[in-house]
């Protein structure tokens, strides 16, 4: 009887960051055409066999993979030192994304294959990762975080899946300044309730994102949120019957319910919401506007 | 004639051109022949032929009109073209490759096309889209796959064909390059030089209900990622993976 047989193999994690970490992938120069880096890597403390061999991958935040960098066999890397140069081409830096891998060659039904044996995701450049340390520089992982692009629109979503999304703003008009510091909560406001519509109607409409792990990482979120269970979410944002495309009215509702929990109540450090900015400052707009209106300025 | 870029206002002029004749194109049932007038013709002819709009590109690079029997021989002379500029400053260009568009309309605009949207004229931003351009889209390919690439352009210049659409959609192929020799080695059909027929979709629709295709290429694209979590794919050997994949593929191994 064919056994199907799982080799669990007793890994020790191949560690990016803290004191004398196993890799460290450093930015020496950024060009207009691409990234030098340099990387920096000992295993010895792994019992990986002689012979495996260790491959650096780059690949950008959009998830193309560009062919992985041989670093050498682990006999090669067996100096203390271990400093590699590469130039990596048609990426910058905030989008730049590294996998290191070691592989060993095997059969899988004589056929040649080079098995993954360990694996370090590293999203970070290394001086980047310590500052995590710094206590000023701390933050919580956005769901959403903002970048300037030179862009037709004041500003757009960009998803892509398993991949997370942005909110790209248009550069050189201050608002992603402007959103990153609470500065005007009547842009925050309009932007943000149009963004998480967005967000939550292609996640729900494209089946693209249907295993996509941010996905989960928002659907969790809003759970908390909203505090109801995922299971109760609508699964779908159109309805197909026969040739009629139909909108969902649950889900309509449903994002309305949560763009409101998620922007209007939006609370700021001093506990104020912020459609309550929103309304205190239109209502501060309309008054200014009367006065002029009435003095004929 | 050289190769030239839309200045802002050029480009303003032909996005609200393309902008005209899709609307005509709308109001006349969307029939691509009848909404395409001679009027419009002509507007194009002139925007083509008024070089206020556009400046020329550096070094200069000469560029003449041209027929094209499929989008990969469109894509080969692209390249060609293009093989002194650096990838990052006109890999998205707009201005570039929708002036190329205007350049090569009667290329990528034909009545007998499938669709008229606007992302096949105007290079669109986002992710999903922008590889519906109808002139980018064959000089990436084919820099990006080489001569794998007949497998996504083996249409006339102005059919987005499906092939490039399920393929390029999936973040493992786009720069593994390696999934797109699998994929020719599967798909093509080398002797008739066309792309083998029903494998492009991972689900049709049979007696109305989804039903998965076996062997197709969104079934190949579950198993790359599936081999990407537990092999090095990089460097194996193309024929390997093709041997690793399961029986539904064997009638494809030839």
């Amino acid at each position: 009887m064919p056994q199907t047989t799982l080799n669990i193999i007793n890994e020790t994690k191949i560690t990016k960051q803290g004191i004398s970490p196993d890799v460290m992938i450093n930015l020496i120069e950024e060009q207009s055409t691409g990234l030098k880096i340099s990387v920096a890597v000992d295993l010895k403390r792994h019992n990986f066999d002689p012979d495996c061999k260790v491959c650096l991958q780059s690949f950008d935040r959009r998830g193309s993979g560009l062919k992985p960098f041989l670093l050498g066999s682990i006999k090669d890397l067996s100096d203390d030192k271990n400093e590699f140069q590469f130039f990596i081409p048609e990426v910058n830096k905030d989008e730049v994304r590294f996998r290191l891998l070691v592989s060993r060659e095997g059969e899988f039904k004589k056929i040649k294959v080079y098995r993954i044996i360990g694996r370090c995701e590293i999203n970070k450049f290394f001086n980047n990762e310590n500052q995590k340390d710094d206590k000023k520089n701390f933050k919580t992982e956005s769901l959403l975080p903002t970048k300037e692009q030179e862009i037709g629109t004041v500003f757009k979503i960009e998803m892509i899946p398993d991949r997370k999304p942005y909110l790209i703003l248009k550069s050189g008009c201050n608002i992603k300044y402007n959103l990153d510091n609470n500065i005007d909560p009547i842009q925050k406001t309009l932007i943000y309730t149009s963004a998480i519509r967005e967000l939550l109607t292609n996640y729900l409409v494209d089946s693209r994102f249907d295993n996509c792990i941010y996905k989960e990482k928002w659907w969790k979120l809003i759970s908390e949120k909203i505090g109801e269970n995922i299971d109760d979410f609508p699964k779908s944002f159109l309805t197909i019957d026969r040739d009629a495309v139909n909108i969902e009215m649950q889900a309509v509702n449903w994002i309305n319910e949560v763009a409101e929990i998620m922007v209007s109540n939006l609370l700021d450090s001093s506990g104020k919401k912020l459609v309550t900015k929103f309304i205190e400052k239109n209502t501060l707009n309309e008054n200014r506007y009367s006065e002029e209106t009435e003095y004929g300025v | 004639m050289n190769i030239r870029r839309f200045t802002d206002n050029g480009h303003i002029k032909y996005i609200k051109l393309y902008n005209k004749i899709k609307t005509s194109i709308n109001e006349e049932n969307k029939n691509i022949e009848k909404g395409y007038t001679v009027a419009l013709q002509n507007e194009i002819k002139s925007l083509q032929e008024d070089i206020l709009n556009s400046e020329e590109i550096s070094p200069k690079i000469e560029i003449k009109k041209k027929s094209f029997k499929n989008s990969y021989e469109f894509g080969v002379y692209l390249n060609k073209l293009l093989e002194s500029q650096e990838y990052s400053n006109i890999s998205f260009d707009k201005k570039l490759w929708d002036w190329l568009a205007l350049f090569y309309f009667d290329n990528v605009f034909s009545s007998n096309a499938r669709g008229y949207n606007e992302n096949r004229y105007i290079l669109s931003d986002d992710w999903f889209t922008v590889y519906r351009h109808l002139v980018r889209t064959p000089w990436y390919v084919v820099r990006t796959y080489g001569k794998f690439g007949k497998l996504f352009l083996s249409g006339p210049p102005y059919f987005g064909k499906d092939w490039l659409e399920q393929f390029i959609s999936h973040r493992i192929c786009e720069k593994y390059t390696k999934s797109a020799e699998i994929s020719y080695y599967l798909y093509y059909d080398e002797k008739e030089d066309l792309p083998k027929s029903g494998y492009s979709k991972k689900f049709i629709r049979i007696k109305n209900k989804k039903t998965l295709v076996k062997a197709s290429l969104g079934r190949l694209v579950d198993k790359l990622n599936q081999y990407n979590e537990i092999y090095n794919i990089w460097d194996m050997d193309t024929k390997d993976i093709i041997n690793l994949l399961p029986k539904e593929f064997t009638k494809l191994r030839t």
